[in-house]
């Protein structure tokens, strides 16, 4: 019998762009994405109620921001203790004495050098998505006009100090790749610009999606 | 107050144990799943009741429509919280046999139990108990017919048992209607959503600290009626100390008994179960408080579909 992940993630875009990773991963029959952020307790509601599940796989994609992926786990790990005393499998994966599993996936790159010497110190899903844009700047076509930005990095380098200059600090991902959908006039919602940046893309020989690739078939596939 | 049932080769189930019931109990599950057996069996406990009601809802061959396939008899063992705990057991074999109930037990059978479904819609249920609304010593048809007109938004002033629409006519029981109707009209005159609104909500009156057994109930309802039945439902178990027992196929009727009883601070009191009948017969029960089911209907988690993602360890 198939048992579906139940896979959380923080908002509205994360929840469209794993839902394209898993569609191309061709795991989407085997989970269900989810916005924890909805919920008044967050992804803790969510686990509490699958406790007495004893086959329940939970998959937690949350955004590092400042923080490093050992520090996450720990902050994440004392938050399932809240629940019960869990018993650690892997650094990023956990087990309820129900036999429950959950598994972390931290989501940022804060070791890329390209997105450091931007500045951005507060990783999310959008760093993902502004180191895919650095190594396919041909996706990087005006929505309306059709004029190709040839060099996104180089443009934000020039464009950001003026920006901090009046909305500081600017160090998130998620704030510069807004900066950057602005410059391309990519207007619409999420599933409009992520369905065009993906198309035709092999999601897991990607640098910006192959760690979060092979961490959602590691946690969905049993 | 029911507490545990433990089933045991009763209709389709070959094994199963549920717990952990509250004054609002409400059972979901795909079909064959095993929800309507769960009121059988509770039905079964009721040597009046067994009579009434579950002859004509189940029994087509005889009694050993209600033994699982094969074996010699079935059993029915519950737990109750009277005034102190206690258990009873039931066996059927051909017939039922049903031991001396403890003292604890017997006053809670006695207590009552109605089982409604839209089979009820096309019994006398509704004039036998409305007959039990005057009959008890205050009038509860009064309370009957404000929860009626909250429901549905009707203005029924009484009701009234007479020879309608003529003096030839059978006696029925006729709802007297006021502004802007302002006319009689015979009760199976309206519709099947109301009648059967009507009769659970007096099935729920006539009873205290009784047993109120729902399939299905959001048949024949209005989603706007839904909430308020729901209103009335949680306010019911609230005075009377009824358990209700809800089985539904219906996302709003859960909605609606969790925004009710969210707002009637009642929350405590509700419980949502859902049952997957496996290869072998076993019942298997995943139970969710009201708060937690809240949570997942948050995030759009249908509980309906609860078995895509959850199941016993073995089945995986």
């Amino acid at each position: 019998m198939v048992v579906k992940a139940l896979v959380m993630v923080e908002g509205i875009s994360d929840k469209v762009l794993v839902e394209l990773l898993v569609k191309k991963l061709e795991l989407n029959q085997k989970c269900e994405v989810v916005t924890f952020a909805e919920t008044k307790e967050g992804f803790i509601g969510i686990t509490r109620a699958q406790l007495n599940n004893p086959v329940a796989c939970l998959v937690l994609l949350k955004d590092l921001e400042e923080m490093d992926e050992a520090n996450m786990a720990a902050t994440v790990e004392n938050a399932l203790y809240s629940l019960e005393k869990v018993k650690g499998l892997t650094q990023l994966q956990w087990r309820f004495s129900s036999g429950a599993t959950f598994h972390l996936i931290p989501v940022g790159l804060p070791d890329d050098p390209n997105l450091k010497s931007l500045g951005i110190r507060r990783h999310t899903m959008e760093s993902h998505l502004l180191r895919f844009i650095f190594d396919h700047p041909e996706k990087c076509v005006h929505e309306r006009t059709g004029h190709l930005i040839d060099d996104p990095q180089s443009l934000l380098n020039q464009i950001l100090p003026i920006v901090r200059r009046h909305d500081p600090p600017l160090d998130s991902a998620k704030d510069v790749f807004q900066v950057l959908r602005g410059i391309l006039g990519w207007t619409g919602g999420p599933r409009d610009w992520l369905n065009r940046m993906l198309r035709d893309v092999s999601v897991e020989s990607e640098p910006a999606f192959k760690m979060l690739c092979t961490r959602l078939k590691q946690a969905i596939v049993k | 107050m029911l507490t545990k049932l433990e089933l045991e080769n009763w209709r389709g189930i070959r094994k199963g144990v549920i717990d952990g019931f509250r004054r609002i109990n409400v059972l979901v599950g795909r079909n064959n799943s095993g929800k309507s057996s769960v009121l059988d069996a509770i039905l079964g406990l009721h040597p009046e009741a067994t009579m009434k009601f579950l002859t004509n809802r189940r029994l087509r061959h005889g009694w050993s429509d209600l033994v699982f396939i094969g074996q010699p008899r079935a059993t029915v063992k519950v737990w109750v919280n009277y005034y102190q705990e206690a258990s009873y057991t039931v066996y059927f074999s051909g017939a039922f046999e049903r031991p001396e109930p403890s003292l604890e037990v017997k006053e809670f059978l006695q207590r009552g139990v109605n089982l409604l479904d839209s089979r009820s819609l096309y019994e006398p249920l509704l004039d036998d108990l409305y007959a039990q609304l005057l009959a008890q010593e205050q009038r509860l048809d009064k309370r009957w017919i404000r929860l009626v007109n909250e429901v549905y938004g009707l203005n029924v002033e009484y009701v009234t048992r007479t020879k309608f629409p003529t003096p030839n006519s059978p006696e029925r029981l006729v709802v007297v209607l006021g502004e802007p109707e302002n006319r009689a009209v015979a009760v199976e005159w309206l519709g099947d959503g109301v009648r059967l609104g009507m009769t659970i909500l007096a099935a729920g009156l006539v009873m205290n600290w009784g047993l109120l057994l729902l399939e299905e109930p959001e048949n024949h309802q209005h989603p706007s009626a839904l909430f308020g039945l729901a209103k009335a439902l949680v306010a019911l178990a609230k005075e009377t100390g009824n358990q209700i027992f809800v089985t539904t196929h219906n996302r709003e009727c859960m909605q609606a008994l969790l925004k009710a009883a969210t707002e009637a601070e009642f929350v405590g009191e509700l419980k949502f179960f859902h049952l997957q009948l496996l290869s072998d017969g076993t019942l298997w029960v995943r139970k969710l408080d009201a708060p937690d089911v809240q949570v997942l209907e948050d995030i759009g988690y249908d509980f309906r579909f609860d078995y895509e993602f959850a199941s016993p360890r073995t089945a995986k």
